[in-house]
């Protein structure tokens, strides 16, 4: 909040407000949006997946079959007001979902092998937003560029962690051991945190005299803040939280355009 | 006939459209020729021809629903149902856009006139009869065409032109024929089956004279038929042959522009007389039309296939033949002079003023020509608009000579004494008194332009006194002889000069007669009321030029700020009620126009405007084409005059037009209680466009391509949308707005950039 505030004083709202012509469609400057986003993750697939997890190790252990990441969605609900017809202020709250690799499990400071399923990861951003057109746009339709500074916050779903063939060093994992892994591989309730910076061009096309569909291209910068270098070896998790983060810093790093669609509704 | 028939329908439609829309059938109305005679209208206060009774519907439907319609009647009998919509989206489109340009009337005693000689011939036909629909053109050009849909328009410039109804009668038959035999969608059919390059232009050419002489051949039947005399059908193409000279040939005086106070010298006036230069047996080989000795000697074959030849010229009296041609004669001088053909309009006046000495109107529009030929010299477009001294020929050369060679001062004396004079003559009458006070805004606007040069006493004063004392010092103006064009002083400039002085004004041994304008006005001189104007005007136009000085020296941040406010109050008008004219909408598809989106756009477009001004409490009087059925035809003739007044404005752009229209403009504002007239053009395209800087920059750096190339996608929608306020009173456009947009085009769309618009007009300007 204490970003939006900030970017509000920055903008320079007042002079926006008082000065421009402010039509806005059919004389209404405020609306509501939802949409969907989505994008498939072919440069993140390309660099990061299954190559990066070999070539470290040397070893057969991979994700599972199947399940490689083809597509990332998620939604995002917004407000924004238009201070003139080339000039708006809003904020948008959304949700995206992707996964990771598993990071690498030790027990007693040996690795397990085997194969891991895809960790699923919900992020969730509010972000507000600038919003502004070109000479003669007549905002809140028409041709429009974004600018958002958003607040991102990731965790990993709380899903049963798949796997099979799990060794260590050839040998299957004992009961215990196995035990642990169901048990304590992974850290659900850890947050993960970064910023987003996001410039998109989109269209909002009137369809009635409220409706408004919304379409367009959304490149995200996403950066994590980094947490957990201390973290190395937490007890009792099998995991390293900052082997997620880097997992989930590389994966968000080359997610960066986005295609969205929706609707809003203008008041 | 020369330039009668269906390709000039294309060629002359490509120029004068500018508006849109519709269709359909004239009511079949049979007048009587005392009809005509119960309401003659007055040539001493002329008002120009307006369409008249119920609307027909060729006017009110749509031109989509036109080609549904032919489609399933299947009219054009083509083949191919690509080629079948080809056509008649071509031909109904632009039909439409000419029945709706301003320029064409129904109902109206020309048209009614023009009717009843149909009707005549078409006698024993009355299901053709019933098929085909006449209406008026204005246009000077001497035409008349038949549509494929059964339309066949005159021009006035045809009729002024012709010297009996027969011949108006033959060249209808002419048009029937086309009509029925079909030649358009033949020629059409022809065009699409060789494709036309240098080789096949001569073929074509051939195959569209065979259609002028099957024309030309069965008219002769109908025309026969109905009595009309044999000889009137060579005459016929006489009229053809000159139609481009004025329509009668009389030697103007080189006294005629001379006044009480001001003498045009006699050497400002070609010295020799220009021939006509037309021949029978023109050139015809690359022509649509076979050249006129052709057709006349292959009509006269065909003349001894009919006996009991007639005498009759006038069926329906010579005198009601004379008035309709003078209807046509007055609109021409309107016509030229909308058109900036200020010369023509000059001699078509000079012509009718034996005949109406007294019109108000000739003065009136004799007033608005010299205006508009100063107003053309002081922005140096004058001469473009005059034949060079090669093409001179006839009697009309004369006028064209003095025109040429009075200079940019010379000219704007010359228009301030006619003008002048006329309201000398007419005290009470407001336009020639508003032409006069807008002439007198032209001289002090003029570039070099000093009273203080001028005398008090006129030429043939200052001649005299010359004469008796001898002594008188007479100044010399500032530009010794008229010039064509200015040259430089090399020896080949000189030996040019001197080759050219026999044909220069003479000059007075004493007294330069160049300079004779510089006597012109010695009674506006002592004339309160014209100094203090051209006081005003100086006064304002220097205070431009300041403005104007001061606005250079802006650094460029300031000067778009200046800009800026600038636009923004184009469309503030501060205005309660408006006259919302016509949206025009143009989608273009794959280089060519989609006109049935462009069409259906339209409609809502104007729907948005009605909408809009309920929602915002503005009163819009809204005239459209797609709804003129409602406005009936009150709405269509303001519409038509709306138009012409546009049309006048765009076409003169670079001088200060004064309303040829001025009256009717200004009853037209009593009517509606504003003055202020919006017109609007919307252009939508999708084009994806990748500069070569672009595209080269995202080789380089090739992850930029993953941006470009989806805003570049995103900004293919192009939409631009132009609106043009007039202001009646002040007869000039008031403000012009243009928005260029990247959006897709709906109604919807349309509408928010209505309320954009209309919100504006109803707001006062931002002052600052």
């Amino acid at each position: 909040m204490r970003s939006f505030l900030i970017l509000l004083i920055v903008a320079g709202i007042g002079p926006f407000a008082l000065l421009a012509q402010n039509p806005g469609y059919l004389g209404k400057h405020n609306a509501v949006e939802f949409f969907l986003q989505g994008q498939m993750p072919a440069t993140a697939n390309f660099l990061i997946d299954n190559d990066d997890y070999a070539y470290d190790f040397g070893s057969e252990i991979g994700v599972l079959d199947g399940k490689k990441d083809r597509f990332d969605w998620g939604w995002n609900a917004g407000f924004v007001h238009g201070f003139s017809s080339k000039f708006a202020l809003g904020m948008e709250f959304g949700q995206s979902n992707f996964s990771i690799i598993a990071p690498f499990f030790r027990i007693d400071n040996a690795f397990v092998d085997g194969q891991f399923g895809r960790v699923p990861v919900k992020s969730t951003i509010f972000m507000p937003k600038l919003e502004f057109s070109s000479k003669n746009g007549l905002i809140p339709i028409g041709l429009i560029h974004q600018i958002g500074f958003g607040i991102r916050r990731m965790k990993l779903k709380d899903r049963p962690l798949e796997y099979k063939n799990l060794n260590i060093y050839g040998f299957p994992l004992t009961t215990s051991e196995q035990a642990q892994i169901d048990n304590y591989a992974m850290d659900y309730s850890r947050k993960y945190k970064g910023f987003s910076l996001m410039y998109s061009i989109m269209a909002r096309t009137p369809l009635s005299p409220n409706f408004l569909i919304t379409y367009g291209i959304r490149y995200l910068l996403n950066i994590n803040i980094s947490n957990t270098l201390s973290d190395v070896y937490e007890p009792p998790y099998l995991s390293a939280p900052s082997e997620i983060e880097e997992r989930m810093r590389k994966r968000n790093l080359y997610s960066v355009i986005w295609l969205n669609f929706g609707t809003a509704f203008v008041f | 006939m020369n330039k009668l028939n269906f390709f000039p329908l294309l060629l002359l439609t490509t120029f004068l459209i500018r508006m849109k829309h519709v269709i359909l059938l004239l009511g079949l109305c049979v007048l009587t020729s005392s009809s005509f005679l119960l309401a003659q209208r007055d040539f001493n206060d002329y008002k120009r021809l307006v369409s008249d009774g119920g609307i027909p519907a060729d006017f009110t439907s749509l031109a989509y629903n036109k080609i549904l319609e032919d489609i399933k009647a299947n009219k054009t009998q083509l083949k191919s149902s690509v080629k079948e919509k080809f056509f008649l989206e071509g031909i109904h489109y632009t039909i439409n856009d000419l029945l709706h340009s301003g320029m064409v009337t129904y109902g109206d005693e020309v048209t009614m006139y023009v009717d009843q000689i149909a009707s005549k011939l078409l006698e024993d036909d009355p299901k053709l009869r019933s098929e085909l629909r006449f209406y008026t053109l204005k246009s000077n050009e001497t035409n008349a065409f038949s549509t494929f849909q059964g339309i066949i328009f005159v021009t006035t410039g045809l009729i002024s032109q012709l010297t009996s109804e027969a011949e108006l009668a033959f060249i209808l038959s002419h048009e029937i024929v086309h009509y029925t035999e079909r030649h358009v969608v033949e020629t059409f059919d022809w065009r699409t089956k060789n494709k036309i390059n240098h080789n096949r232009i001569q073929e074509l050419s051939n195959y569209s004279k065979e259609h002028e002489f099957e024309a030309d051949k069965l008219a002769l039947k109908r025309y026969h038929a109905a009595g009309y005399a044999t000889d009137d059908v060579m005459s016929t193409f006489d009229v053809l042959l000159y139609s481009y000279l004025p329509f009668d040939e009389v030697e103007l005086p080189k006294t005629y522009y001379n006044t009480s106070i001001m003498t045009i010298p006699e050497g400002f006036y070609p010295s020799k007389k220009y021939p006509i230069k037309a021949i029978e047996d023109a050139d015809d080989s690359k022509s649509s039309h076979p050249n006129i000795k052709r057709r006349k000697s292959a009509l006269n074959g065909y003349l001894n296939d009919y006996t009991d030849w007639q005498t009759n010229r006038f069926l329906f009296g010579t005198e009601q033949f004379n008035y309709i041609r003078n209807i046509c004669r007055f609109e021409s001088i309107r016509t030229d002079v909308m058109d900036g053909e200020f010369d023509d309009a000059l001699y078509t006046i000079f012509i009718l003023e034996k005949e109406f000495p007294n019109s108000i109107y000739l003065q009136r529009m004799k007033a608005k020509a010299w205006l508009g030929l100063a107003q053309f010299r002081k922005a140096n477009t004058l001469l473009s608009h005059l034949p060079k001294t090669n093409d001179f020929e006839g009697e009309i050369a004369r006028l064209h000579g003095l025109l040429r060679n009075l200079n940019k001062m010379q000219t704007s004396v010359v228009a301030m004494r006619m003008i002048e004079d006329l309201r000398l003559a007419n005290p009470a009458d407001t336009m020639i008194n508003s032409i006069w006070m807008r002439m007198v805004k032209t001289l002090a606007q003029t570039e070099k332009f000093k009273l203080d040069k001028f005398q008090e006493i006129s030429y043939e004063q200052a001649l005299a006194n010359q004469l008796a004392a001898k002594t008188v010092e007479v100044p010399v103006a500032d530009s010794v002889v008229p010039k064509e064009n200015e040259g430089g002083t090399s020896k080949y400039d000189k030996i040019k000069k001197k080759k050219k002085s026999s044909s220069e004004p003479t000059k007075s041994e004493e007294i330069d007669s160049s300079g004779f304008y510089l006597y012109a006005l010695p009674d506006l001189l002592k004339s309160q009321i014209f100094l203090d104007n051209y006081d005003r005007f100086q006064k304002e136009k220097n205070e431009d030029d300041d403005a104007l000085e001061r606005y250079n020296a802006l650094s460029n941040s300031e000067r778009r700020k200046i800009d800026k406010r600038y636009h923004q109050n184009q469309l503030r008008l501060d205005q309660t009620s408006v006259i919302y004219v016509e949206p025009l909408v143009m989608v273009y598809k794959g280089g060519s126009v989609n006109r049935v989106k462009s069409e259906k756009l339209a409609e809502d477009f104007t729907d948005a405007i009605i909408s809009v001004s309920n929602q915002i409490n503005l009163n819009v009087i809204t005239i459209s084409s797609s709804r003129m059925a409602a406005f009936g035809t009150d709405g269509f003739n303001e519409r038509a005059l709306l138009t012409s007044y546009l049309n006048e404005i765009t076409d003169n752009k670079n001088v200060d037009v004064f309303p040829t229209d001025f009256l009717e403009l200004q009853g037209f504002r009593k009517t509606y209680g504003t003055d202020k007239v919006l017109f609007s053009l919307l252009e939508h395209s999708y084009h994806v466009d990748f500069p070569w800087g672009v595209v080269c920059g995202s080789i380089l750096f090739y992850p930029a391509l993953f941006a470009v190339v989806p805003i570049r996608i995103m900004k293919g929608n192009q939409t631009e949308l132009s609106v043009v306020v007039l202001d009646l009173d002040q007869g000039e456009i008031s403000g012009q707005s243009n928005y260029v947009y990247n959006e897709p085009l709906n109604k919807f769309g349309i509408k928010a950039r209505v309320y954009e618009i209309l919100t504006q007009v109803k707001s006062k300007p931002i002052r600052k």
